[in-house]
């Protein structure tokens, strides 16, 4: 299985997160600083690694830059820090994931397994196919009318499909719900409607590893919904 | 899984344990929100009482200022009733007008009261009067034109005849014709000899008898010729001569007896001290020159048929008898017409006056009386021989019976001798001692006259008259302190908090000259409304002066009344407006004048303010600087010296440099303005340059300079602390947040582990709820202490609450249908478009919905409605509501006050900080957040502004 390297100044929450992923049989390489963790990175085969931000001798930012300089492994930054704005950094510093503490430790699991799946199976897939959709981890073949998350099969009702699908094809664009209505129902919608709502919430739930904190269908509040360009 | 007994009810003990703290506190709080409500109440019902009592206050005063106007109205009345009543208008014969009517007499009857005195007083001043000209007009009690009158005895009847005089009588009849026709005078050309033929030769003196029995000579001559008619003239053929001063003398001392005598005289043989005219005289009628001679035409002859120049041998006794015949006549004339007029008034039929009046002169008696029955006459003057019988006089009433002779005055009246006495002094030539008067008054009164009229007045009013009096002090004291108090009170009134005001009315908020005009208006309106009033009803205000009829009639006094109280009123109604304006210091803000005055002062400051600092300067200096020039032409026109043409051409220059010196100030204070702007527009670092600064300007700009650095440097102080603030919160939600990590994640092992012991199974339960408890309640703390903070940044954009509110319910329908909720949406606004800040809005309907959630009773409908607000378009309002499952005992502001007052949430969910959070949210996003609860109904209600609609499509 995969090697993950788990570093945090926090002991404690090293062995946790320890404990979980020697469940799901990864093998673990801890690190408590930063330098720890480059010297780890240099000296053992890491596919995944789990960062703190706020840590002794070098911080999880200067870190993951510093890795990033030759390293193209999934990085995820598990920090106490909540705010949009570190979130953005560490994101644009070249994270591919955000874990804010406390964290559920089942979605810390499933976000593991997610950026593995995509390092490792998804990441040269073949794209030329035309009925093929792919926004990040995202992919909906329109042909079989599958729909995978990171590889994974998701099963969808078919009005859920369609309403992904639309929103896949025309990934940025904020739909509202009534045009959403209109273009799946294919009727003029009477508004005060939150059946479309409904079905968003249920793909959210299928789709994402936290709902309430979407990756893919995004809810623009008061405007409508959006597939996140990746 | 086996049960542990102890443990359970260990649990129990402490469940039941926290509920019953849970419970006691519960029931403290609902006991002091229920004292805190009947405090309410109570507050309430005090209000409603205040209100009460302000709307009682407010008829209370309507009513007293009705009741001013009324004691105004009745103190006029009353004092018009007084004034009326205390003056009776009487139509005597010569005295009419108003008669006084005394206090003192309230009590009398009309006959004992000084009024019936005075009209008595009167009617027997007319009487005496009538006595003396029927004396000189009737023979035996009937008019005689043939009665004799001699002239000159006629004319100096008051003040007494000499013993000899010249004289004619004529027939009254022939005096009386004469003066109506009127007395001619022709020039007649004549020569000395024939003015001396034209008069007679003797002129003819009449003589009043030394042996007369009366005391002096005016009793003599006029009462014999009064009396005695024409009894005493003799013949006029008597040889006696003029008589001499000595004689004249002799005759005044010695009272010789009357027996009157003419005697001739010839003008040749008068005095000596006339004797040099006597010589001019005849010189002149010798001379034989024409003059023009002035001659009475005879138009009617005297009793002995002559003529008038047949008595006189002398031009200036002729003019004297003439002159005599003329004043005669004229005065004749002018008694004989009151002496129709007052037997008409003193008339049995028209007055309740009787009188009866016996002269005696000598033999003669003459009786003047309006006694018509010879009977009655007869019974006066018998009973006047029986003086004891006094009081049974000779008709029912009041009596006054004087006889001077006897010393005799008897009456029943309140006149006194004296009066009666003076009264007849007046008329002492016509009036010997032998007279006797009877007069009375008939007080069963069968006529209409002075009398009756008197009583009248004196009925009516007399014996009200001090109740009046009292009624109008009474009102009056009423209505100045009516006046004062509500002069005082007006306008003052409590608003609902208790806090004393000044209530105008609508007509207060009038601009003060329209008042005022309006005060003229209907002042002149009122006056104009009196005038025409008085022209309809022909009312005469003389007469209504003259206390006449008019005035004592119902109708008049009424609307006198009304008048009153309607003028009253209105002029109340100004005066109260214009103390409530007083008082509410509105009369000059509420003024044109004041208006017109702020326009002026606003367009000037206007003017000022936007026009440029040098513009500032130079406009007045410009106009100081026209003045001056204005000036100097004015100075050369009128005196063009040298002296003067140098000091105007210094004083130019030193305008000049005035100017100057004023624009360099002027341009230095612009440049220090600017720089002060700079700062203000939050350009810190801005600098002054001071060098080219002077003086104060120099001053101003380093003071500016350093107040710039010190706004700098707490501008940068402050910005640190928030910046620290910020990093404060973070660092200990960081710090929180890292062991509470371990914690989750190691009580998440825990259970992982398989426990068989069920006691600790729970125990885990406990610490895993509680753990995510503190997790959510670090991020809701810190959430709720950066949004109270302003430290948060938001990013408007254009949200549509009709898709925001779908979302949301579509977020949440699962969530509901757990709790079989159902939603109800109304939209009733077209574009539900506001600006906020997306995930902020969510944030906040993402707490009223699981407050929803949490709080909402099972099975029970939840109300979302959209819609303008009613008065004010550019709002949105978005009210929610839903059932309460559980009472709701607390006031709605603790329910978002929680965080700041430190309160704990009852309930082991959440933080309790959602609706504190969503209401400052809402706030941060301009918009409104209040919670209103009605019993179990929970509702909520957020206003937005609408977004402007330049995005819609």
């Amino acid at each position: 299985m995969a090697n993950i390297l788990v570093c945090d100044d926090d002991r404690e929450i090293v062995d946790a997160i320890e404990i979980y992923l020697l469940q799901e049989g990864y093998t673990i390489y801890k690190a408590y600083d930063g330098e720890q963790a480059i010297k780890v990175l240099k000296e053992q085969q890491i596919h995944l690694l789990l960062i703190d931000v706020m840590m002794p001798k070098l911080d999880g930012i200067h870190a993951t830059l510093k890795i990033r300089e030759y390293s193209s492994i999934p990085i995820i930054i598990l920090s106490a820090k909540s705010e949009d704005n570190d979130k953005i950094l560490g994101l644009n510093i070249g994270a591919d994931d955000y874990v804010t503490k406390p964290f559920n430790p089942l979605e810390l699991l499933a976000r593991v397994k997610s950026n593995l799946r995509r390092y490792t199976t998804l990441g040269n897939l073949n794209t030329e196919n035309n009925a093929l959709f792919q926004v990040g981890g995202l992919c909906i073949n329109d042909d079989t009318k599958e729909v995978t998350v990171d590889g994974e099969n998701v099963k969808l009702t078919p009005i859920e499909y369609n309403i992904l699908l639309l929103l896949v094809k025309n990934c940025g664009r904020v739909f509202s719900i009534d045009q959403i209505y209109e273009s799946i129902w294919n009727e003029e919608a009477i508004g005060a409607d939150n059946t479309v709502a409904v079905h968003i919430r249920h793909i959210r739930e299928k789709i994402e590893i936290n709902p309430k904190e979407p990756r893919y269908l995004k809810v623009v509040w008061g405007v409508g919904y959006k597939i996140e360009k990746q | 899984m086996g049960k542990d007994e102890r443990g359970m009810t260990a649990e129990e003990e402490k469940q039941v344990q926290a509920y019953t703290d849970e419970t006691d506190t519960d029931s403290r709080k609902t006991e002091e929100i229920i004292d805190k409500k009947d405090g309410n109440r109570n507050r309430k019902q005090r209000d409603g009482r205040k209100k009460k009592v302000k709307r009682g206050n407010h008829a209370a005063r309507m009513f007293l200022c009705i009741v001013q106007h009324l004691s105004l109205a009745v103190m006029v009345l009353s004092v018009f009733i007084v004034a009326i009543g205390s003056t009776v208008y009487v139509e005597g014969f010569r005295s009419r007008g108003g008669f006084n009517m005394y206090t003192m007499d309230r009590k009398q009857k009309y006959e004992e009261s000084e009024l019936f005195g005075n009209i008595f007083g009167y009617a027997a001043a007319d009487i005496i009067r009538l006595g003396v000209v029927s004396g000189q007009l009737e023979t035996d009690g009937v008019f005689d034109g043939r009665k004799l009158i001699d002239v000159t005895a006629y004319n100096f009847r008051d003040i007494g005849l000499p013993e000899r005089y010249v004289t004619a009588s004529y027939y009254l009849e022939d005096l009386l014709k004469w003066q109506n026709y009127g007395f001619e005078w022709t020039g007649t050309e004549m020569t000395g000899a024939q003015a001396r033929d034209f008069l007679a030769d003797q002129t003819r003196v009449t003589v009043i008898d030394p042996d007369s029995k009366y005391y002096n000579t005016s009793d003599a001559s006029y009462l014999k010729s009064d009396v005695e008619s024409y009894t005493f003239v003799n013949d006029v053929s008597s040889n006696q001569l003029w008589v001499d001063a000595e004689d004249t003398d002799g005759f005044v001392d010695d009272y010789r007896p009357a027996n009157l005598e003419t005697v001739e005289y010839d003008d040749r043989e008068t005095a000596t001290d006339s004797a040099m005219l006597e010589d001019e005289t005849k010189a002149l009628y010798d001379s034989g020159a024409i003059s023009t001679y002035n001659v009475l035409v005879n138009r009617y002859k005297t009793a002995e048929g002559k003529n008038l120049e047949q008595y006189v041998s002398d031009w200036d006794l002729y003019y004297d008898l003439c002159h005599n015949v003329q004043y005669a006549a004229n005065s004749l004339s002018y008694n004989y017409n009151e002496y129709l007029e007052a037997k008409q008034y003193y008339s049995m039929e028209n007055s309740n006056v009787r009188y009866l009046i016996r002269k005696t002169v000598g033999e003669n008696t003459q009786i003047y009386t309006n006694l018509e029955e010879e009977q009655e006459i007869g019974n006066v003057l018998s009973l006047a021989e029986d003086k004891e019988k006094g009081e049974e006089f000779f008709f029912p009433g009041k009596y006054i019976y004087y006889s001077p002779a006897d010393m005799t005055y008897l009456t029943n009246t309140s006149i006194d001798e004296e009066t009666v006495r003076q009264i007849l002094q007046e008329y002492d030539y016509a009036y010997p001692e032998t007279v006797e008067i009877w007069l009375g008054v008939d007080t069963s009164y069968p006529a209409e006259d002075a009398f009756t009229q008197g009583q009248a007045g004196f009925n009516n009013y007399q014996p009200y008259f001090m109740q009046w009096i009292a009624l109008a002090f009474a009102a009056g004291i009423l209505y100045l302190v009516l006046l004062c108090y509500l002069t005082v009170v007006t306008g003052k009134d409590v608003d609902q908090e208790g806090r004393p005001y000044v209530r105008l009315t609508s007509f207060d908020r009038i601009p003060t000259e329209i008042m005022f005009l309006l005060g003229f208006g209907m002042a002149i309106l009122i006056a104009w409304v009196m005038v025409v009033v008085t022209q309809l009803l022909n009312l005469n205000v003389a007469d209504v002066m003259a206390h006449k009829t008019v005035a004592h009639t119902q109708w008049f006094k009424a609307t006198l009344f009304a008048a009153v109280f309607a003028v009253d009123m209105v002029a109340m109604f100004f005066f109260y407006s214009l103390v409530r304006r007083l008082r509410a210091r509105v009369l000059w803000k509420n003024s044109y004048l004041c208006r017109f005055f702020r326009l002026l002062k606003r367009c000037t400051l206007q003017m000022y303010d936007n026009s440029d600092i040098v513009l500032r300067t130079c406009v007045p200096y410009g106009l100081f600087l026209l003045f001056n020039l204005l000036m100097m032409v004015w100075a050369f026109d009128t005196n063009a010296s040298f002296g003067i043409l140098v000091l105007v051409f210094i004083t130019m220059a030193v305008d000049v440099a005035v100017g100057h010196l004023l624009y360099q100030n002027a341009k230095e204070q612009q440049q220090i303005v600017k720089g002060i702007e700079t700062i203000a527009n939050g350009q810190l670092e801005h600098q002054v340059k001071t060098e080219k600064l002077h003086g104060d300007n120099l001053t101003l700009a380093h003071s500016v300079n350093s107040i710039g650095k010190g706004i700098k440097e707490a501008v940068e102080i402050s910005m640190k602390d928030e910046r620290m603030k910020a990093d404060l919160i973070t660092n200990v939600s960081h710090d929180i947040k890292t062991p509470l990590t371990s914690i989750i994640n190691y009580v998440d092992l825990i259970k992982r582990e398989r426990i068989d012991n069920e006691k600790v199974q729970n125990y885990i339960k406990v610490l895993d709820e509680k753990s995510q408890r503190l997790k959510q309640l670090t991020d809701d703390l810190v959430e709720a202490s950066k949004i109270t903070s302003g430290n948060i940044s938001l990013h408007f954009e254009q949200i549509n609450l009709t898709e925001l509110m779908n979302q949301t319910i579509g977020e949440f329908s699962e969530k509901f249908e757990l709790k079989n909720l159902t939603t109800v949406m109304n939209v009733r606004v077209k574009n539900a478009v506001i600006e906020a800040d997306s995930r902020r809005i969510w944030r906040v309907m993402e707490n009223l919905f699981n407050n929803i959630y949490k709080y909402a009773m099972e099975g029970t409908r939840v109300y979302l409605s959209i819609e303008d607000m009613p008065d004010k378009k550019k709002f949105i309002v978005i009210s929610i509501k839903n059932i309460s499952a559980s009472p709701l005992n607390c006031n709605p502001d603790e329910l978002t006050e929680r965080f700041i007052r430190g309160d704990v949430s009852r309930t082991t969910e959440g933080s309790g900080l959602g609706l504190s959070i969503a209401k400052n949210l809402t706030e941060a996003q301009k918009g409104t957040f209040e919670i209103q609860l009605d019993g179990d109904l929970f509702k909520v209600i957020l206003t937005f502004p609408k977004a402007k609609e330049e995005k819609q499509e």
